[in-house]
């Protein structure tokens, strides 16, 4: 005998705790969700009723409540990351260290650093991630239009700290990728390649000698072209 | 010692102290891969040997046609048969011995190779084929060498030119092979390499050949992409393995449980089957 099943549901009740909202369901969590988006509180980059749904649940496993999930997660290019201040404090919560994490930026020039320094009680002894503006010059971030620009010494720090929570603390942090990082990466958007040959000659071929490409010879006897590979460079000219 | 060295031979790359991309690329395992391939490395397999056989009639045909040989076909358990392979092997003394199936094989990938107008360019003029390079690498102080096909000029350009033989070399066969093998780590690793021993914008291509016939033939460029991606994976190894030397700990995989998600293309409704 099949159950009767009302002509209208209603959504039910989402709880109230002691500490707000109570999401016990999928269907609680995208409500809430859809009600961030339409608060127009949600944090730049969550326009969405499904990414904000990803940055709680990404959150809920690091043991954030949803508002704080909604400040600590953000979604860049498809990817949940974790701002660089909520993966520090997680760290730091999780008593997973007995040094640290200290951060700061040291030394001048192209050698200057971003650190991030720390002892896990499972290391023999303390070590340290950087990030120096050489990095960022090779990975073309040095001068890119924003916070590269306006807080250069935070990011070389964010950067290692970044570094340190994906070599270091993937356990703690579930493997989330800190925003910082995320943000530094490509975006799908190809680049359009610089097809202009460099004007001066380069220094590693100066060594090579010029093995000119030989005419096109053939057989005298049949007319045949013989194969193109002769023309390669000869023995003890490579 | 540093700087591009394109007379060393093999044995002598290998008695160079440094990083390779050969010993990098198992940190996409875990440190512990590392180790062992440094400790134990593995023995040569036909299919690597025949790899070489194919670079050296590509790059280097003279070479070629005067190292190697194409063993006869003779019955060595009769009379007849020892006589005629003795009397062969005393005229090819020192030589490569390939039979026929291999012999065909690395000569049409060879004239296919050569066929192909771009990968002719590529290989002809100026350059260097089976180039050692040694450099440090500047942040971690690490001596890292490689070995590549060739460099050369063409078009104005430097290339660093990869042979890579494969069973597919379609657009989409080869960039799967390209992420299976982390050949753009590779690409990235060279680059930087000649970037260390002297600073100047250079461009690389595979050189990509079907192993079957009609040994089709493809040039690619890794795109910028896949190069940032490729150089980022080699300074993570890079740093991994600067800490693993320091520290002398190998690690493998995590001691604790960790959460596994489904590869991308497993999640799709389609790939379900009753």
């Amino acid at each position: 005998m099949s159950e009767t099943v009302p002509a209208v549901q209603r959504a039910a009740s989402i709880q109230m705790g002691e500490h707000g909202v109570r999401l016990s369901t999928l269907e609680d969590a995208f409500r809430f969700a859809k009600y961030v988006i339409a608060s127009g509180l949600a944090p730049k980059g969550i326009d969405t009723p499904e990414k904000a749904l990803i940055a709680m649940q990404a959150g809920a496993e690091l043991g954030f409540s949803p508002m704080r999930s909604l400040a600590a997660v953000t979604v860049i290019n498809g990817r949940a990351g974790l701002m660089g201040d909520a993966a520090l404090a997680k760290i730091r919560q999780s008593k997973v260290c007995t040094l640290g994490p200290i951060i700061g930026v040291r030394g001048e020039g192209d050698a200057r650093a971003g650190f991030c320094r720390f002892q896990r009680i499972d290391m023999a002894e303390p070590t340290e991630t950087s990030f120096s503006i050489a990095d960022a010059k090779r990975a073309g971030l040095w001068g890119k239009q924003g916070p590269w620009v306006q807080y250069p010494n935070d990011m070389l720090e964010w950067r290692a700290v970044a570094r340190a929570c994906k070599r270091y603390f993937g356990d703690v942090l579930l493997g989330l990728t800190v925003m910082e990082e995320l943000r530094d990466y490509p975006t799908e958007v190809r680049v359009e390649r610089d097809v202009t040959p460099p004007s001066a000659p380069d220094p590693l071929l100066a060594i090579a000698p010029t093995v000119p490409e030989p005419e096109p010879e053939c057989d005298p006897a049949t007319g045949e072209v013989i194969p193109d590979w002769a023309g390669a460079p000869a023995e003890g000219a490579i | 010692m540093e700087g591009l060295f394109p007379a060393t031979s093999r044995a002598a790359y290998f008695s160079i102290d440094g990083a390779n991309f050969s010993t990098l690329k198992h940190f996409a395992k875990s440190p512990a891969h590392v180790a062992e391939f440094l400790l134990h490395p593995p023995p040569s397999t036909p299919a690597m040997i025949l790899g070489t056989h194919i670079h050296a009639a590509v790059l280097e045909p003279a070479r070629f046609d005067r190292d190697y040989v194409l063993a006869p076909k003779v019955d060595r358990r009769t009379t007849v048969g020892k006589a005629a392979w003795a009397t062969f092997e005393a005229e090819n003394a020192g030589k490569e011995l390939l039979d026929r199936d291999d012999f065909d094989l690395v000569l049409g990938i060879r004239d296919a190779v050569w066929a192909h107008p771009t990968a002719k360019a590529l290989l002809s003029g100026a350059g260097h084929c089976e180039v050692g390079a040694v450099w440090k690498h500047e942040r971690t102080g690490l001596a890292c060498k490689g070995m590549m096909d060739r460099i050369g000029a063409h078009g104005g350009w430097t290339w660093i030119v990869d042979l890579k033989t494969c069973e597919d070399a379609s657009p989409a066969g080869f960039a799967r092979s390209v992420a299976n093998y982390a050949y753009h780590a590779q690409a990235a690793f060279y680059l930087g390499g000649c970037n260390a021993i002297a600073p100047m914008k250079r461009r690389f291509a595979w050189i990509a050949v079907e192993k079957k016939p009609p040994y089709a033939v493809a040039v690619y460029e890794p795109d910028s992409i896949a190069l940032d991606t490729g150089e980022r994976r080699c300074e993570d190894w890079l740093d991994a393995y600067a800490e693993c030397r320091r520290t002398d700990v190998w690690p493998g995989y995590p001691d604790d449980i960790q959460s596994i998600a489904l590869p991308k293309w497993a999640t799709r409704e389609e790939t379900f089957s009753e």
